[in-house]
Order: structure tokens, then C-alpha cells, then sequence
């Protein structure tokens, strides 16, 4: 189902992988159940490591996918993302990267989905703009 | 060290939604499970150095789930045990009589509205688990993920304010199996009695607000009898002086405590360390935005006067500040009233140049 999932988002708006040469690294902070910064923007075809510094008392998870998935992960919580390309569970202190490159212009979001934070706001946006 | 006795009993209407459980209450914390919590009544005292604290926990139905709540409090207690039944009702009714018959009533229920914290005590009392933490917020913070609490967005920066102040928080779990199987029912309460030995007490008010909107209205009673008519940080409406003004809580009552209160708080169960006579009752009402309440109640039953900056959770800068400027704070009214005065007088004895009279 996660596989699935990941492919489905993989044809949609771009694919997981390793550090490619050109790789561009983007730091994301979560304080006080925010994402800083809570916007990003990005060419299509980059592909952009997302390091996930979680600075808070409490577990967080960074989600990307589009506006739709990221409600579809809120009616169907996972327990842990680690694993599924494009997501991550950080525990209290922890920190993890996320590769993806991103295929085409348009927006995503990244986000958590623990109870209440989505709805709290912690969500972020990246802006794929076109190629240069 | 002279007889000091406070108490403070907070009682807040917190319902938590079977949606969100996690998400709709202030102060405490669902878990995953089906247990409503209809509302928190705490109840602290001090006395020579003694702080009593007292939390009740009332919940709507069983479903084999468990709910939880962490309470920060000002020192490490020297026993967790349970309350009597009764002195919080007691206190309701001083400030809300019921009708004459219900004078009779025995009420056993309340039913109105990173790395690794230190474990200092654990006990059970009825079907609440009662674990006392120390640890700054992340320690606090991992303790209730690896322990199944389901923290709302608004944690960390919840447990950082108290954190700052204190280490030392306490989590309650009840266990609603255990619950049904003792046969207490929805509403029914188990009241806890934290003893805990501190120089500063302070009644926490803002936890009151974890989980909820920034819109949603916080309220609470708040009761104080202690032995000399209290000083108050932030002020409470009507206030008077020059400190901070408490947003949305108001003195209702600030009046020598009955006879007949101190009797019957004397008589429950654990009561027996209040005093008999002499003591000052004040009833306070919260009624607060979530998005207003960023402090708690630091209270001075010494008859200095001088609540604590910190203990009413203010940040240690403003408390220092506050500390070193008040004195010139009030040398600089007085030259101002001089100044006032002397200006009038100069008006009074002078007509300005330059005009005709009537």
C-alpha cells in the first residue's frame, strides 16, 4: 500500500532517490509544531534533499504530497513514515533527510499528521517552478 | 516561619471530543481510547512550607481505552495519595449555594463543568496511574510518546514555559478498564492529594489552555484560602497598583473564610492540616481566550506583597525588569504627582500673559 502510494505520488510529481551530483540541500526547522520555512520553492527537474531538524519536545512527521494526499493521510494515520520515499517520523531531537526530485511545475505540501497537528497548521508548501 | 495556609482549587470545564481526542482538551491529554474527560477539578494548599495539591478526574464512559494528563507542579511532592471526597464540592457550594435540601448530600463524584525524564514516584490511586517526572521538556516530552499520551500541537511549547520554571511534572492515567471493573461510573471522580514541600507556590492556569483553539474560551474556578488576605500575580479584575493585569479573571469574592467552611474542609479526609480559624477565602473566575491565557496565578500569603514574576510565568528578563524597575517606577510617579501638583499650583496663583480676561 506504501509502495503504492509512493509510485502513485512518484507519477504525479516527481521521484524519491539517493544525492545525485547537483543535489540541492534545503534545511527545514520544526519549532513549537511549525515548519520555518513554511515555504520553498524549487525548479522541476531539481532534485532537493530535505534535511528535517525536529527541535521539539515531542515526535513530528514530515510529509510531502499534494493537497489531496495529504488529506487522504489525515483520515489514515500512519504510525511511522520511515521508509516511505518522500517521508519521515522524526522523534524528539532527531533529525532525517528526504530526496526528491521534483518532475514537473506545480505545488506540494509537506506536513504532519499526528492528531491535531495538520489541523493546527503545521504544513508547508513547495513551489515547483518551471525548469530553467 | 509563620502559619501560612493556602489553598487553590481550579476547576475547569474540559470535554474532550471523540474525534479528536488529543486534541480537545486543555491540560490533559487523550490517548486513542473511547473515555470522555468531562472536566479536571485541581485543588492545591500551602501551609508552612507545604504545598497540598489536589486534582480530581471525572470521565463520561468506559471502552477499554485510557486518558491521561499531565499536571507541571512547583516541587518534587513527598506523596501522591488519594483526597477526600468532598472538599472540592465544598468549596463550589460556598460560592454557589444549592438548594437547602441538598445539604445532606454525600457526593462521591465530581460532576460539574530527550533522553530520559527521571521517574521520582509512581503510585496507583483507584484506577488513576500517577507517574511524577522530572526532566526539562523533551525528557517529559519523550516519557508521554513512549508511554502512549498523544500530545497536541501546542505541547512543546506548553511544556517549554513550565519547564523553565520546573522540572518536575506529574501524569495521571486512568485506566478505564480498571475504572469500570471498580465500578465507578461516567462522572464519577477519583480525587488525588499531592503534597509538595516549595517557598513558591502558584496555581498553573495556562496548562488549562493545552489542546485548545486560540479562539476557545478557557474557564475556571479558582479558590484561595490562606491566612492573610493574598497578593496576586497577574492582578485579577478589579485590579489596582501598576503589575501586570490578568486577561479574563476576576476577583468575585475576597472575604474572612467562614466557620463553617474551615469546619467542613477540616473534616474530609486529608483535611486535617488546615487550620481551624483565621483564614482569608477569595473565589476567582477564569474566563479566558486560549490565545490570552500565557500565565499562571503566583500568589504571596505572606503579607509581603511580592508574588513571584517567575512563578507567574513570566519571562525571566520581565521578572528581572520588573524586579529592579518598580522602585524607580514609582520615583518617577511620585515626581510626576509632584511635578502635577506644582503646576497646578503655579495655575492658581498665576494668570497667563497675553490674554483678556472675560
Amino acid at each position: 500500500m506504501r509502495a503504492l502510494a509512493a509510485v502513485a505520488l512518484a507519477l504525479m510529481t516527481g521521484v524519491s532517490g539517493g544525492s545525485p551530483p547537483g543535489t540541492q540541500a534545503i534545511r527545514i526547522d520544526v519549532r513549537y509544531s511549525r515548519f520555518l520555512p513554511a515555504v520553498v520553492s524549487v525548479r522541476a527537474g531539481q532534485t532537493v534533499r530535505f534535511e528535517i531538524a525536529n527541535l521539539d519536545p515531542v515526535a513530528h512527521e514530515f510529509v510531502l504530497g499534494t493537497p489531496a494526499e495529504q488529506l487522504a493521510h489525515e483520515r489514515a494515520r500512519a504510525a511511522s513514515h520511515d521508509g516511505v520515499p518522500g517521508q519521515a517520523t522524526l522523534g524528539v531531537g532527531e533529525s532525517k533527510a528526504v530526496t526528491w526530485t521534483f518532475t514537473r511545475p506545480g505545488t506540494l505540501v509537506y506536513a504532519c499528521h499526528r492528531a491535531g497537528h495538520y489541523a493546527f497548521g503545521m504544513a508547508g508548501t513547495v513551489r515547483v517552478l518551471p525548469g530553467a | 516561619m509563620g502559619r501560612r495556609v493556602l489553598f487553590c482549587s481550579v476547576v475547569a470545564t474540559i470535554v474532550l471530543s471523540l474525534g479528536a481526542p488529543a486534541f480537545a482538551c486543555g491540560g490533559l491529554i487523550g490517548a486513542r481510547g473511547a473515555v470522555q474527560l468531562l472536566k479536571t477539578v485541581t485543588f492545591a494548599g500551602y501551609h508552612d512550607g507545604i504545598e497540598h495539591y489536589v486534582t480530581s478526574f471525572s470521565f463520561a464512559g468506559g471502552g477499554g481505552g485510557k486518558f491521561g494528563s499531565i499536571v507541571p507542579l512547583p516541587g518534587v511532592p513527598a506523596k501522591v495519595e488519594r483526597a477526600g471526597d468532598w472538599t472540592l464540592q465544598r468549596l463550589l457550594r460556598e460560592v454557589a449555594p444549592p438548594p437547602p435540601r441538598a445539604l445532606d448530600v454525600a457526593v462521591t463524584s465530581v460532576s460539574s463543568a530527550a533522553g530520559a525524564a527521571q521517574v521520582i514516584l509512581q503510585t496507583r490511586v483507584g484506577a488513576l496511574d500517577i507517574t511524577v517526572l522530572k526532566g526539562g521538556a523533551s525528557e517529559v516530552g519523550v516519557w508521554a510518546e513512549n508511554n502512549g499520551f498523544d500530545l497536541p500541537p501546542d505541547s512543546p511549547e506548553v511544556l517549554e514555559f513550565y519547564a523553565r520554571r520546573s522540572p518536575i511534572f506529574m501524569a495521571a492515567r486512568f485506566d478505564a478498564k480498571a475504572a469500570v471493573a471498580r465500578g465507578l461510573r461516567s462522572g464519577d471522580g477519583t480525587p488525588i492529594h499531592v503534597v509538595i514541600p516549595t517557598r513558591n507556590p502558584w496555581v498553573p492556569l495556562r496548562i488549562l489552555g493545552l489542546g485548545k483553539q486560540a479562539a476557545e474560551r478557557i474557564t475556571a474556578d479558582v479558590f484561595l484560602l490562606t491566612d492573610r488576605k493574598p497578593a496576586m500575580l497577574p492582578a485579577p479584575a478589579p485590579a489596582s497598583g501598576t503589575g501586570p493585569v490578568a486577561n479574563g479573571l476576576t476577583l468575585e469574592r475576597s472575604v474572612p473564610a467562614s466557620a463553617e467552611l474551615l469546619f467542613d474542609l477540616r473534616t474530609d479526609k486529608k483535611g486535617d492540616w488546615i487550620p481551624e480559624r483565621g483564614m482569608w477565602f477569595s473565589y476567582l473566575k477564569l474566563d479566558s481566550a486560549r490565545a490570552d491565557l500565557g500565565y499562571d496565578l503566583a500568589i504571596d500569603a505572606s503579607g509581603a506583597g511580592r508574588p513571584s514574576y517567575v512563578a507567574a510565568g513570566f519571562p525571566a528578563g520581565v521578572a528581572d525588569a520588573a524586579r529592579h524597575a518598580a522602585p524607580g517606577m514609582w520615583i518617577a510617579l511620585a515626581l510626576a504627582a509632584l511635578a502635577a501638583f506644582m503646576l497646578a499650583a503655579v495655575r492658581g496663583t498665576s494668570k497667563p500673559s497675553g490674554t483678556t480676561g472675560a
